[in-house]
């Protein structure tokens, strides 16, 4: 055995690492488990959604008497669209327009078919954030791509499809249907094939692209323009108490449960930063222990340091143990926090995907990467502290 | 290295003695390679200090100390790292050995660093000093004079310039004083080292080239 490591380790207190070991061992496992926890878990409140990750409300004005007797005044005037836009919360705000045109979808299938009026809006493609490049339109298409609302196919899923005994539809089927469209007005008529794009839990219509909006609108269009009905503001904290109060002010409200799924996410967030803040305080104190107890054990042993260095050895050759014990340490505190974090996350896949079929989990490589950050730096400075000591 | 020079070097305990009567103190002293010189003193009058500013653990003093051409308060510690495995050796007074290993795994924590001798050679000094069946007993379990020889030992494996012994035989006989005198300077004589040796009375026997009284 070597003789410098049989000198070095007199005095080594086992109590006193093996505290440290499961301190720093719990710590960064919390740490980790918080941070794959929020990366697998985000995007059940961001990306499941067509509308992308940014906190959006949609707001309304409530419908009273005056409303229903007003048709104009139910919408946002340009004043209105200018105060809201001041507001400290709003970051953005984009106007959903509405179709001015008739237009009637249908599908038709070997066993039938059916065919309703229905109506487009549309969003500022800024609001949108669909996944494929289908997002667009020109005149000379044939195929306009649609957003519907979950609802929908909920509804036809859980409604229709089991009612008249049809076969269910999984969004990626849908995605290959394509719908009769035929939109009319001004003495013509277009027909395309209309093709889902995706489905938002957030927007309660059925969204077409702005660009086709717009086209529609200028060749079909019949009705006189009117103000927007329907806002979508971006704000940069959905939990802002002033959105409530300012909302409450000017009688607009809140569509569906988009504000509630912002601040679900919001939430989560606070409550991984307080686990993983948790956890970092443990890793703190534990590192803290480690400290104290290389203080210690560098103090009890520091004459027999001081003699190894006065017969000749050097002082890297005589703080390797220490470090080396440090790192070894480390690493293995390292090794067994992400074993236990792959462990854990198996069985809370389990009950995620009770409730979220979709979930797949996001990569273990940032964790992964933050671990070793974190052991970079534990280790670092328990090296800075073990050879600023011994001199 | 050839020479070790002092130059009105006074400890600064003695800062305030007026009237210092020393061959050491406050004078420019050279010691050099090939030489041998014995230091006498009674106890208090910094013999072990002008050792540990020689091996560079110690710098309470005024004045200089040269190693050659360099001021040892400007030597670096790697390079005292190389000096002291390579260039001077030191009999420490209080020893400085490890009570937790074996005698002879001391020596080895030494020889494992300078691979100055082969495992026979430390053998036969075990052999010569009489002490080969304390080989392995831990050092905390030996009288002060087994120690000393065992430190003695350690203080020859490895290539020296100057070999230093502070108070190498306080604690042994005259039998014991003559092998170990044997022993150093068939050493010294073969590395052509220059050896000091500090006493408070019990020299070792051997003709020096210079006496000096501290």
């Amino acid at each position: 055995m070597n003789l410098v490591w049989k000198l070095l380790k007199q005095n080594i207190s086992k109590g006193q690492f093996a505290g440290f070991f499961i301190a720093n061992l719990i710590g960064l496992t919390i740490v980790l488990l918080g941070l794959q926890f929020y990366l697998d878990i985000n995007p059940l409140f961001s990306e499941k959604d067509t509308i992308m990750k940014r906190d959006f409300l949609v707001l309304t004005k409530q419908v009273g008497i005056y409303n229903t007797l007003n048709p104009q005044a139910s919408g946002f005037s340009a004043e209105e669209i200018k105060n809201i836009e001041n507001t400290s919360f709003a970051t953005q705000v984009g106007a959903f327009t509405a179709s001015r045109y008739k237009v009637f979808g249908g599908i038709s299938t070997n066993q039938g078919g059916f065919n309703t009026e229905m109506f487009f809006e549309s969003v500022p493609d800024d609001f949108i954030d669909v996944k494929t490049d289908r997002w667009k339109f020109s005149p000379d298409d044939e195929f306009v791509p649609i957003i519907l609302p979950k609802n929908y196919l909920d509804l036809y899923n859980f409604g229709f499809a089991e009612a008249r005994s049809m076969p269910k539809l999984s969004q990626s089927v849908i995605g290959m249907v394509n719908f009769n469209i035929t939109i009319s007005g001004k003495w013509q008529h277009k027909e395309f094939k209309g093709q889902i794009a995706g489905f938002s839990n957030r927007i309660n219509t059925i969204l077409v692209p702005e660009s086709f909006m717009k086209w529609a609108n200028e060749n079909y269009g019949e009705q006189a323009v009117s103000n927007p009905s329907r806002l979508m503001v971006e704000v940069n904290n959905p939990a802002d108490p002033n959105i409530a109060s300012f909302l409450k002010k000017n009688n607009y409200e809140v569509e569906g449960e988009n504000s509630a799924v912002s601040k679900m996410s919001y939430f989560l967030k606070i409550m991984v930063g307080i686990v993983i803040a948790i956890g970092i305080i443990i890793c703190a104190l534990a590192f803290f222990v480690l400290t104290l107890s290389i203080y210690l054990l560098l103090e009890k042993n520091m004459e027999k340091l001081r003699n190894l260095r006065l017969i000749g050895y050097a002082k890297s050759v005589v703080v390797r143990p220490y470090e080396l014990m440090a790192i070894g340490m480390n690493l293995a505190i390292l090794t067994l926090a992400i074993a236990s974090v792959l462990v854990i996350r198996i069985k809370y896949s389990d009950i995620v995907r009770n409730v979220w079929s979709e979930f797949e989990g996001s990569d273990i490589m940032i964790t992964l990467i933050a671990g070793i950050c974190i052991f970079l730096l534990l280790s670092s400075l328990n090296i800075v502290i073990i050879r600023r000591k011994v001199k | 290295m050839n020479t070790i020079q002092l130059k009105n070097a006074l400890p600064d305990v003695f800062s305030e003695v007026r009237d210092i009567k020393s061959d050491i103190w406050r004078k420019d002293v050279t010691f050099e390679k090939g030489k041998t010189y014995l230091i006498k003193a009674e106890s208090g009058l910094g013999k072990s200090s002008l050792c540990s500013y020689i091996y560079g653990y110690r710098a309470d003093f005024s004045g200089n100390i040269f190693f050659d051409e360099a001021e040892v308060k400007n030597i670096k510690r790697k390079k005292w790292d190389k000096i002291r495995s390579k260039h001077s050796s030191l009999l420490f007074q209080e020893l400085r050995l490890f009570p937790e290993l074996t005698a002879l795994e001391n020596i080895r924590l030494k020889n494992n660093l300078t691979h100055h001798k082969t495992e026979s050679e430390i053998d036969s000094m075990f052999d010569r000093l009489g002490i080969s069946d304390k080989k392995d007993q831990p050092i905390g379990k030996m009288s002060w004079g087994q120690q000393q020889r065992v430190a003695i030992i350690r203080s020859l494996c490895q290539p020296f310039d100057f070999l230093i012994l502070d108070e190498p035989i306080s604690h042994l006989d005259d039998n014991n004083a003559k092998i170990i005198t044997e022993l150093i300077h068939e050493e010294v004589r073969a590395q052509h080292a220059g050896l000091i040796v500090t006493s408070i009375g019990k020299d070792l026997p051997m003709d020096y080239s210079q006496i000096l009284s501290l």
